[in-house]
């Protein structure tokens, strides 16, 4: 209901901030954890939620720093030995698995269902060679049906060897990529984390589960779009705001890490699959990712992951994405035509303008192919630039958009089962974020 | 009359009873459905529907379990046949997603569909026959195709498994053991609605909408904190792995410290194998997949949908080990053989799934005054172990011997596996309900006259594939036998038969056809031949030139 | 009458015409440009029929589910060659479940109307529409449909979309403002596109396999191996009566108790799935539910599903008892990886969480002549809310 309109542009006002200045972010695309060795202390802690609530968690700390949630990334190369040091200031045991590695070692705690556990107040240590390179993740072995939901999961990241290890998911050229970004996919049922805090952890039935909130690396939209490390955010250090230029291979490292299934949707364009689980999808080792599959929505098995490659160029559409047949309002805007906006010979339609990179050759100048309504008859979105081509800004009336000061594509990047792009009944939210397709001419600092 | 031909045929015939034709076993399965009630680690009672395998129709001798008995089809010839006695109070039938058969739907009176195929009715006294021709390599869920929404979560399911060759479950995926892991849940609310009939239109529950399982098991146990670890092949050796869902929720196992290797679904071979460490198991789905274990140990295996409850307790729900063992393992193969009634023999293979040299000996631990082993008392790693048994007499209980082998240093030894050898079918109880009475007699004059393809189910009970004179002379010998009944009951084959063929018999005046006690058939043969024999004369139905004319 | 006066009074009059408010365009303003560039681009050898014109409108209405209840919706619905000035009433309380079945052909260009018609039952909401096209390539923000990166069109309003189709497959369509509500509410449809393979000249060879005049394929395999005979859209999608009754009633809608309590198959549960003819809601008589999905083939012959799901809660596992289903598509591309290496896959059952379609073709061949079901192995969403025996079901008559 457009009652609701007011509330929306407000909530979405907060990723504004990182929009406007595309800021550089303090770490990179995937936020690195000192180690190995890894000392995490799985302890509570609390976290917001995009409605305004805040729900207590377990999660994993660095050190002896704030639980966060997920837990710190775990980011090495392939071939490391890893020792993961688990320290447990939870009120009950806890412990640490690695699904995807093989062999793990464990010392100290007792023996529990799923791997050596620590008692309250103990300590553990997990090791394994971090063997092949992919995408992975670890969480509690102990009770996993409450410590999952609770918040003790994080992502594991291996690169592979050497300099391609920045730009390489695995080693192989057909798992390349320009940008990367993590998704990990989780949901919460708020009932549970309030019976924990109120000491009636016995009262939780794990049969009833009815998650309200769904995550995106720990926080629900909007707050996916802030910058990592948001100081507002202290115990969500990571954001999910993909960003890139027309032409990139951008990686999309997606990890399943609570219990439910997320039909994850890209608008704008398919995402070929290249690997699962840790695995390429070849059908011979070396062969690369030979048996890829290209869709635009993802199912990913809970406790699985999945490497895919997003591409986007705008090709084919059959109109110039850049409009450069039609006089484009530069800065300062609003002032068409003004000493910025060139005309080469005063017949409205640009010259010789040069292609831009990955610009599909064919549509250059094509024009707009529809007269777009009256701008009383539509509403407009807050990251619309007022025009339909990519790095153009265009008429809008007062007080509409401004959430895309770039002139940028945004699509919206979401779980499909609709009701989890809601924060407990609050629509907009939960499982979404709104990548960001920029003109060549901006960079993207991180 | 000239009984000295008449000895002689009644010779004959006494060896064609000894031989007498009965429900073949093998690929045929009786599978008996049944309510059950399942304890829950939390106390819980939940009324459930299941299955028990059994020798013959009628019996009532297996264990009910939900799951239902593994259903195994050879390689050799992969036919599969289900017979169903159904005790419950509703039609129930089988299908088998994934395998083709002529399937005859059901329809309620308001037009809408309530069985995939053709139903068995509450009580039959018939078994009513499931037939799969060609059944295809792979793993496979059997279920209830009618009012499937209530039926197969009441437990009416099971697996049914054929490789393709011998260790080959499909071509290219051969595998040294294997594990079966049926996923299953339970909404106990609804077990209840329905074993109270409180399940239907105008009653407390109407619908399945609001299906929310409490209790999540592997192969019809939950865990508590213990549970039996699953043997897989040691270090290095392929174990299959056949993972199915009888639940009505997507499921998720995941197993930690090794990959699995997914080569199949719903019994279909996939173009290229997948490596993954968790995999998504729909309802009713079947995933094929290989384990090859780095090293001996405990390999975790659990639902990372987090089904790890017991309803609200924990831990429980659907979590196991796999134990890759060191050294040698014993297996022994089938677990039991259910064999006729006459004298016979039968096999057991062993095989060493570890590593290793392994010795092992085999001995009748029970039933050794009619079973006893006559090759293969003894061996190392892989061997076969014949045994020879006598026959049984008894028509009314099936009699069970034990054969325990002992591997000493291995690991799942000793083992024990059974040989049951079914009850004698009682001449003229052409339904296997263990009484020779009008329904058999209904039954036998419905085919009267066949000349082939007749089995004793049909009326034949000479074994000639035919039911004639002879049969009905059988019939009418031990008409109103009931071995088995805790009182005697008194028929009257007169009666029945002008029920049944509209006539009297013609032997009215004759006192020798009053009901007799209960005595051994086979003594009365001559007796009985004589009898019908007179009556076919007076009705010009003489087929058999016996002589004794004149 | 003085000069001055004279010339006052034509100064009134003129500033009075410049003020004067002009009329608000409000007949719907359809774009439908003749294709005048000489090229034919869907393959079928006629250079000036590539444009395919379509106007749909989006409002509410209501439909009638499978055990009689009925519920308040919003949807699109069919305003192809309805007159501009005429739409807004043809489409009042009009509104179609699932939306009009889109079917185009690869290589054609697409003008899609869109007109908003307004809420009837809601006069106190002025929610405005998109279409999102789920799945086309390399789309921009500004057709793309989501509101928050570009426009939504108000209520007496008409946008048209523009679609260059380049990719054959199944896709599917639904409104993106407040999606979870708009979707819940019943704003989706079929969508798909036919293969340029299909036009091919009779007799041409695909790599060994003689294509033939009216054959018909689902990707451009390139080797006949999407081959099919009949083909049916199975879109997935549920309803939850108590938010589409809060709807109606003006009540805040309880998105985070959301349940799927309807379960339907192209928006009708069972029965209703297989009657063949387009059913009338009892509110205003009009048919709002015009798509079965009853299907019908002869012996031998394949049948490709074009299996899509717009559900907003859950996953659902569709199974064809007795029929063998091999999968050669998902996600509008035909399952093969990048050097050709073929993923087809056999299987029993497929499962489709919101977004997702998949083509599966059943082959008939060895199939016994009989009804068949297509129905959902969640076995409890056999139901129509507390309606037994209903839900997510569908046959197929094989003759």
């Amino acid at each position: 209901m457009t009652t609701n309109r007011s509330r929306r542009v407000a909530v979405m006002a907060v990723p504004v901030l990182a929009l406007l200045a595309l800021a550089p972010s303090v770490s990179a695309m995937v936020p690195e954890t000192p180690g190995p060795p890894f000392n995490f202390t799985a302890r509570a802690g609390h976290i917001s939620t995009a409605d305004g609530g805040s729900l207590l968690m377990w999660g994993y700390a660095n050190g002896d720093g704030i639980m966060q949630y997920p837990g710190p990334n775990i980011v090495v190369t392939q071939g490391d030995l890893v020792t993961v040091v688990l320290t447990n200031q939870l009120p009950v045991p806890t412990s640490i698995v690695f699904p995807g590695q093989v062999e793990v070692a464990a010392s100290g705690g007792t023996a529990g269902l799923l791997t050596q556990e620590a008692a309250p107040g103990e300590t553990v240590t997990y090791t394994f060679t971090a063997a092949e390179a992919g995408t992975y993740h670890y969480h509690s072995g102990t009770r996993p049906d409450l410590q999952i939901e609770m918040g003790l999961v994080g992502a594991i990241v291996v690169r592979p060897q050497g300099a391609m290890g920045m730009h390489m998911a695995y080693p192989h050229m057909g798992a390349a990529f320009d940008r990367e970004y993590l998704f990990l996919f989780t949901e919460i049922d708020p009932r549970i984390h309030d019976l924990v805090e109120c000491g009636q952890m016995d009262e939780v039935d794990n049969a009833d589960y009815f998650p309200v909130y769904w995550f995106i690396n720990g926080r629900n939209a909007p707050d996916t779009m802030a910058d990592n490390f948001a100081p507002w955010l202290p115990s969500q250090p990571y954001a999910c705001m993909p960003m890139m230029h027309p032409g990139d291979r951008m990686l999309m490292r997606i990890i399943s890490a609570g219990r439910d299934l997320h039909s994850f949707h890209t608008h704008g364009n398919n995402f070929t699959i290249i690997a699962r689980d840790g695995r390429l999808l070849e059908s011979a080792p070396g062969l690369g990712p030979d048996l890829a599959e290209s869709n635009f929505t993802i199912s990913v098995t809970p406790g699985g992951t999945a490497d895919a490659i997003f591409t986007w160029t705008g090709e084919k559409l059959g109109w110039d994405i850049y409009g450069h047949q039609q006089d484009i309002d530069n800065e300062p805007l609003g002032d068409f035509p003004g000493p910025g906006d060139i005309d080469h010979n005063n017949d409205g339609i640009f010259d010789n303008v040069p292609m831009e990179d990955h610009e599909y050759a064919p549509d250059h100048g094509k024009p707009f192919p529809v007269v777009l309504p009256d701008v009383k008859d539509l509403t407009f979105g807050g990251m619309y630039s007022g025009s339909p081509f990519l790095g153009a800004m265009g008429f809008l009336p007062p007080g509409e958009g401004g959430m895309n000061p770039h002139a940028g594509f945004m699509y919206m990047w979401h779980s499909h089962l609709e009701k989890e792009m809601t924060n407990n009944d609050i629509f907009p939210g939960g499982l979404m974020t709104m990548p960001l397709v920029v003109p060549h001419h901006v960079e993207i600092m991180h | 009359m000239k009984c000295a031909k008449i000895t002689g045929v009644c010779a004959v015939a006494v060896a064609v009873l000894a031989f007498q034709s009965v429900p073949a076993f093998g690929e045929e399965y009786v599978l008996r459905a049944e309510p059950l009630a399942k304890a829950m680690p939390d106390g819980r009672l939940v009324p459930m529907w299941g299955f028990a395998l059994e020798a013959a129709f009628g019996e009532q001798n297996g264990e009910v379990t939900s799951p239902g008995p593994r259903l195994t089809v050879s390689n050799v010839d992969p036919r599969l046949v289900i017979r169903l006695d159904n005790n419950l109070p509703v039609p129930i039938s089988i299908v088998i997603p994934g395998q083709i058969a002529a399937m005859t739907p059901v329809r309620n009176g308001d037009g809408r569909a309530r069985s995939f195929t053709h139903e068995t009715p509450p009580g039959n006294t018939e078994p009513v026959v499931y037939t799969w021709e060609n059944f295809r390599p792979g793993t496979y869920l059997y279920h209830s195709g009618t009012h499937a929404a209530v039926q197969v979560q009441m437990g009416l399911y099971g697996a049914a498994v054929r490789d393709s060759d011998a260790g080959l479950a499909y071509n290219g995926v051969g595998y040294q053991q294997e594990a079966l892991l049926l996923l299953s849940e339970i909404d106990p609310d609804l077990h209840d609605a329905v074993a109270a009939d409180d399940y239907g239109p105008d009653k407390g529950t109407t619908s399945t909408i609001d299906y929310e399982p409490q209790y999540f098991l592997i192969n019809g146990q939950t865990n508590d904190g213990t549970f039996d670890p699953i043997p897989i092949a040691a270090q290095d050796q392929p174990t299959l792995l056949r993972f199915l869902n009888a639940g009505l929720k997507t499921r998720a196992p995941i197993v930690l410290g090794m990959y699995m290797d997914v080569v199949a679904e719903d019994g279909y071979l996939y173009p290229y194998r997948k490596k993954q460490v968790a995999i998504t198991l729909p309802a009713l789905k079947t995933i094929d997949a290989l384990v090859v274990p780095p090293a001996d140990g405990i390999y975790p295996v659990f639902d990372r949908r987090l089904g790890l409850t017991n309803g609200k307790n924990a831990p429980g729900g659907m979590l196991r080990h796999l134990v890759a063992a060191a050294g040698a393992q014993l297996s022994v193969a089938p677990e039991s053989r259910n064999v006729l009634n006459a004298v016979g023999q039968t096999t057991f293979d062993v095989a060493n799934v570890g590593t290793g040299d392994m010795e092992w000996t085999a001995e009748v631990m029970e039933g050794g005054g009619w079973l006893s082993i006559t090759d293969g008392s003894s061996g190392t790693n892989a061997g076969t172990i014949t045994l020879q048994f006598t026959a049984h007499g008894d028509y009314c209980n099936d009699r069970t011997g034990t054969i325990r082998v002992t591997a000493p240093g291995a690991t799942a030894s000793p083992q024990d596996v059974t040989v049951v050898q079914a009850a004698a079918p009682l001449p003229g109880d052409a339904n296997g309900d263990k009484i020779v009475d009008v329904a058999d007699l209904g039954i036998l004059a419905a085919n009267y006259g066949t000349t082939s393809g007749m089995t004793w189910a049909d009326g034949d009970f000479t074994g000639d594939e035919a039911v004639d004179v002879a049969d009905l002379g059988i019939l009418a010998g031990n008409y109103g036998q009931s071995p088995c009944a805790a009182a005697g009951i008194t028929l009257n084959f007169d009666e029945a038969y002008r029920q049944t063929f509209g006539t009297a018999p013609s032997h009215l005046a004759d006192d020798s056809q009053e009901a007799k006690p209960a005595e051994a058939p086979i003594s009365a043969a001559c007796g009985i031949l004589g009898t019908v024999l007179v009556a076919l004369i007076l009705f010009g139905f003489f087929l058999l030139p016996v002589g004794c004319k004149g | 009458m003085t000069a001055s006066r004279t010339a006052m009074l034509f100064c009134l009059v003129l500033i009075a015409g410049l003020l004067w408010p002009l009329p608000a365009r409000s007949a719907p303003f359809l774009q439908c440009p003749p294709d005048t560039d000489g090229v034919d681009t869907d393959g079928d050898g006629i250079v000036d029929n590539d444009h395919v014109c379509l106007h749909i409108f989006a409002g509410d209405g209501f439909v009638n589910m499978a055990d009689g209840r009925l519920m308040y919706m919003f949807g699109f619905g069919d305003a192809n060659g309805v007159m501009a000035e005429h739409v807004m009433h043809h489409g009042m309380l009009g509104a179609e479940f699932p939306a009009p079945t889109i079917s185009v052909r690869e290589g054609q260009k697409v003008y899609l109307n869109l007109t908003n018609v307004g809420m009837m039952v809601r006069p106190d909401l002025f929610d405005p529409h998109t279409v999102h096209w789920h799945g086309f390539p390399q789309a921009a923000a500004i057709f793309d449909g989501v509101p928050d990166a570009s426009i939504s069109i108000n209520m007496g309003g008409t946008l048209t979309y523009f679609y260059n189709v380049v990719e054959p497959g199944t896709f599917m369509y639904h409104c993106h403002v407040e999606a979870t509500e708009h979707m819940q509410m019943g704003m989706l449809g079929n969508l798909y596109v036919l293969p340029k393979q299909d036009l091919l000249a009779d007799g041409e060879d695909l790599n060994g396999f003689t294509h033939h005049s009216g054959y018909t394929y689902a990707y451009n395999d390139g080797d006949g191996s999407t081959r099919y005979d009949v083909d049916y859209p199975i879109q997935l999608a549920a309803f939850d009566p108590d938010f589409h009754d809060a709807s109606w009633t003006v009540q805040p809608l309880p998105f985070a108790m959301m349940k799927d309590k309807y379960p339907m198959i192209n928006g009708r549960g069972y029965p209703d799935t297989i009657n063949t003819d387009p059913i009338a809601n009892t509110y205003n008589g009009k048919f709002s539910q015009k798509v079965h999905s009853l299907i019908r083939a002869t012996q031998g012959q394949k049948i490709l599903l074009r299996i899509s799901s717009l559900s907003t809660v859950d996953y659902f596992t569709v199974t064809v008892l007795g029929i063998p289903m091999k999968v050669v598509g998902t996600g509008a591309r035909l399952l093969r990886g990048p050097d050709g290496k073929n993923l087809y896959y056999d299987t029993t059952s497929l499962t489709v969480g919101g977004g997702e379609a998949f083509d599966a073709i059943l082959d008939t061949a060895d199939v016994q002549p009989g009804t068949y079901f297509l129905y959902t192995t969640n076995l409890n969403f056999l139901s129509n809310n507390t309606e037994d025996f209903g839900g997510m079901m569908t046959e197929i008559i094989i003759e």
